[in-house]
């Protein structure tokens, strides 16, 4: 019985493959480029991280001995980073899939049993949301091992480390999921979703900034020098802030692995098999008896349970409400459809989460002493305006870039209507360089005033951030245009087709050139010099590269066709 | 057969479209005057809805030119797409909205100023009965439902030129009796109407002439008695017509 209930649930997780498989069976060519390129893409981000944690360990351990306690830190503080990044994910995933997901009222009328459901969608989440395991923890791992000379057996115990908290994470992230559902049952979905996510967001973000992120108090008890009973005072100081988190005896063992060292013991090294076992059975037996107590009740009507006489939205109200002409009711429909999709609000909410928390661990971080450098200031904001331009790009590629091709089968409404298609891509490009304006904006200059303080030097972040956001929108917009799929629903699947890809291609490069200008006008105003020219060379490759987009776009207007 | 400004209400002149090798529609012309309905009937892959998505601007013609009341859609797309009105054969709308939302939103693409824009929304609800599921999210909406949307989307600006892929598929019979009185009551008012269906019953019923389109060329033409005149079949119905002609014509 058990045998054939995995059978069931790994067939239909195979048809999930089969496109992927299709593609290399029949050999098709542009879309193996586009994995393939996908491959090198993600294979270089994790080089670059693996040269990053390679450098930083090995500089650690230049320090001498007060070394084992800041790798203990780095550890845990990696650890518990990398675990609220996949549980969050996984609960704002997981509300989606567990309930919402297209095929489940086709899977409900079969015979398949509701525990091989909830099996089959913790194994689709956990699939959708490991990257987080792949991209920064294997790069993590083996940067670890080659700084600390680690021998095969070493490569051998991260690997089991890694299993074990993969394990950990997808069981916390299921259970999480099926106790969302359960409290928010009686919620439309898209207001669960929110709850679910803000609130896990906001818990996670203050245990963070209260726990992980040190303060300069914490950096002098890791230096200190003390050995009471027979434990230095430093580890016995980490081991004591991160008892808590269920990624510690992980940190620990890991550590133990590469480290001669007195840190953990025993119970810990023992907890480190016992917590991701535990987890994985609280997340099958309660998990999936609130799973199956609350997915009748989800699928009964629309939403996650729409309460008894719940109003429906703006019953009798005019349309377009706030916006005038052709263009706005076009703008305005985008809004209040994405206002009324969960999966897609939450996706939003989430990258605006992950730039929220990038800030405030730059706030928190004990900066003070390398502020004083301009060298170092100058670098900090060159990577400041690297990473929200990746947050800028995420946006743009999830959300911007295929907006065209989701008007889907829909699109004979816009296309058989008298409307400018020109004028749309302009009020588009105005309106989505606002929104990311308004919802980056004020985090990214938080975060720069953090690094900056001359109001010159603000200005010349508040102009670059400008330029990154409308042309990364532009980009998105055009290469929407340009390579659009109209039979395509999926915002995800376009997002990593051959459109995305150029589209993250070009707009992480135009990134680096941007952050690179940035870096120049810091070093240029700290040593009394005009930053004129990098910004008129930041305002050139951005009106080319914007005007460039919109001509394409425009040509392109001219042949499409809506199938 | 012209308008009161001397123009047809739907002109196609040598209208062809090709699909790499494959030309779906070659070198087609007819007129619709005010006051037609013409109906478009062929079987599966004719290249009646290719044309239909020409004459609606969703796909560019390989050559020839749709004008409508005289405007090349090709010059001027936004003013010849302003006087017609589209229902396509699959009535796909926006799900996460509401009908009445739906409707606002057409009546603004086509510049239907307030407050005349909610005084025709409620006079179209009015026509299916739709007022209760109004408020209601699309995507809950039956097919029939979001078919009776799309032809009340297609007649707020109210259009001169209707231009129908498949006009009762998925209505209810009352709600198809309704649509036939529609388009004649639109027609009678000056509108001109292109259907294009596999329905011939009702094609027979409302259409002033029938067009028959096999392999992308318009092989037949004409009121039904003509027709009935070129098979020899005096007392044929356009079925029987229909089968008469196509047999006649093996692909």
């Amino acid at each position: 019985m058990e045998g054939s209930r995995v059978s069931v649930v790994l067939r239909l997780l195979w048809r999930r493959l089969d496109a992927l498989e299709k593609i290399v069976r029949d050999r098709e060519g542009a879309k193996l480029a586009v994995i393939a390129g996908f491959v090198v893409l993600f294979g270089l981000v994790m080089a670059g991280e693996y040269f990053v944690f390679r450098q930083g360990l090995a500089e650690v351990l230049s320090i001498g001995p007060p070394s084992a306690a800041l790798t203990l830190y780095i550890l845990e503080a990696f650890l518990a980073l990398v675990l609220v990044i996949s549980v969050v994910s996984f609960v704002a995933t997981g509300l989606w899939t567990f309930y919402r997901a297209s095929d489940t009222a086709f899977l409900l009328s079969t015979p398949v049993p509701l525990a091989d459901l909830f099996w089959l969608r913790t194994a689709e989440t956990f699939l959708l949301t490991s990257w987080a395991f792949v991209l920064l923890g294997v790069p993590a791992f083996l940067a670890l091992g080659a700084s600390h000379d680690g021998g095969p057996l070493f490569y051998l115990w991260a690997l089991i480390i890694l299993v074990l908290f993969m394990v950990l994470a997808g069981a916390l992230g299921t259970l999480l999921t099926a106790l969302a559902g359960i409290a928010f049952r009686r919620y439309r979905a898209r207001t669960a979703t929110l709850l679910a996510t803000v609130i896990l967001a906001g818990a996670f973000a203050l245990l963070i900034g209260r726990h992980v992120v040190p303060s300069p108090v914490d950096f002098y008890l890791i230096f200190e020098p003390g050995i009471p009973n027979g434990k230095p005072a430093s580890l016995k100081f980490i081991e004591h802030r991160f008892w808590f988190w269920p990624s510690h005896p992980l940190a620990v063992s890991l550590f133990a692995g590469v480290r001669v060292s007195t840190a953990g013991s025993g119970a810990l090294a023992a907890a480190a098999w016992v917590l991701p076992a535990l987890a994985l059975v609280a997340a099958g037996v309660i998990g999936r008896r609130l799973f199956a107590a609350t997915l009748p009740i989800v699928t009964e009507g629309p939403g996650i349970a729409a309460r008894p006489g719940a109003r429906r939205a703006a019953a009798g109200a005019a349309f377009p409400r706030f916006l005038r002409g052709p263009v706005g009711a076009v703008i305005e429909r985008d809004l209040v459809t994405l206002g009324r999709s969960p999966h897609e609000l939450g996706r939003a909410g989430f990258i605006v989460f992950l730039l929220a928390l990038y800030t405030a661990i730059l706030f928190v971080a004990p900066l003070a002493d390398a502020l004083e450098q301009p060298e170092t200031v100058a670098r900090l904001f060159f990577l400041d305006l690297m990473a929200v331009g990746y947050f800028v790009t995420a946006f743009g590629i999830r959300f911007v870039f295929p907006s065209l091709s989701l008007e889907g089968r829909g699109a004979w409404i816009l296309f058989a209507a008298p409307l400018s298609l020109g004028r749309l891509f302009l009020g588009k490009l105005l309106a989505y360089s606002t929104i990311l304006g308004l919802a980056v904006g004020p985090i990214a200059l938080g975060g720069a005033l953090r690094l900056v303080t001359f109001p010159a030097l603000l200005g010349v972040f508040g102009l670059l951030l400008a330029l990154l956001i409308v042309t990364t929108v532009t980009v998105s917009l055009a290469f929407g245009v340009l390579w659009p799929n109209f039979s395509e629903a999926n915002a995800e699947r376009l997002a990593t087709s051959g459109g995305g890809l150029a589209t993250i291609v070009l707009c992480l490069g135009y990134v680096a050139v941007v952050g690179w200008l940035g870096g120049e006008c810091v070093r240029s105003v700290l040593a009394g010099g005009s930053v004129l020219a990098y910004l008129a060379a930041a305002v050139a490759l951005s009106a080319a590269i914007v005007a460039g987009a919109i001509a394409a776009a425009r040509r392109r207007f001219e042949t499409l066709e809506i199938p | 057969m012209a308008a009161p400004d001397g123009h047809p209400l739907l002109r196609l002149d040598r209208l062809s479209k090709r699909f790499g090798d494959r030309l779906a529609v070659e070198a087609l012309t007819l007129e619709v005057a005010p006051g037609e309905i013409y109906c478009l009937i062929g079987p599966n892959g004719s290249g009646k809805t290719t044309t239909v998505k020409m004459i609606a601007g969703l796909y560019r013609p390989t050559a020839g030119q749709v004008l409508i009341a005289g405007i090349d859609l090709g010059a001027e797309p936004e003013r010849a797409k302003g006087l017609l009105g589209y229902i396509p054969d699959e009535p796909f709308v926006y799900e996460k909205m509401t009908g009445r939302e739906f409707l606002g939103l057409v009546a603004a693409l086509y510049r239907v100023a307030e407050p005349e824009r909610t005084r025709r929304i409620e006079e179209l609800l009015d026509l299916y009965a739709l007022g209760a599921a109004a408020d209601g999210y699309v995507e809950h909406y039956s097919r029939g439902n979001r078919q009776k949307l799309a032809i009340l989307a297609s007649l707020l600006h109210a259009p001169r030129l209707l231009v129908v892929d498949e006009p009762i598929v998925g209505l209810d019979p009352e709600s198809a009796i309704k649509t036939r009185d529609l388009v004649r009551r639109f027609a009678e008012m000056g509108g001109s109407a292109l259907l294009c269906t596999h329905t011939l019953a009702f094609a027979e019923q409302v259409c002033h002439r029938v067009g028959l389109l096999t392999e992308g060329r318009l092989v037949e033409e004409g009121d039904l008695a003509a027709l009935r005149r070129r098979a020899g079949l005096p007392d044929a119905s356009l079925e029987a017509l229909y089968l008469h002609f196509t047999k006649a014509r093996p692909s």
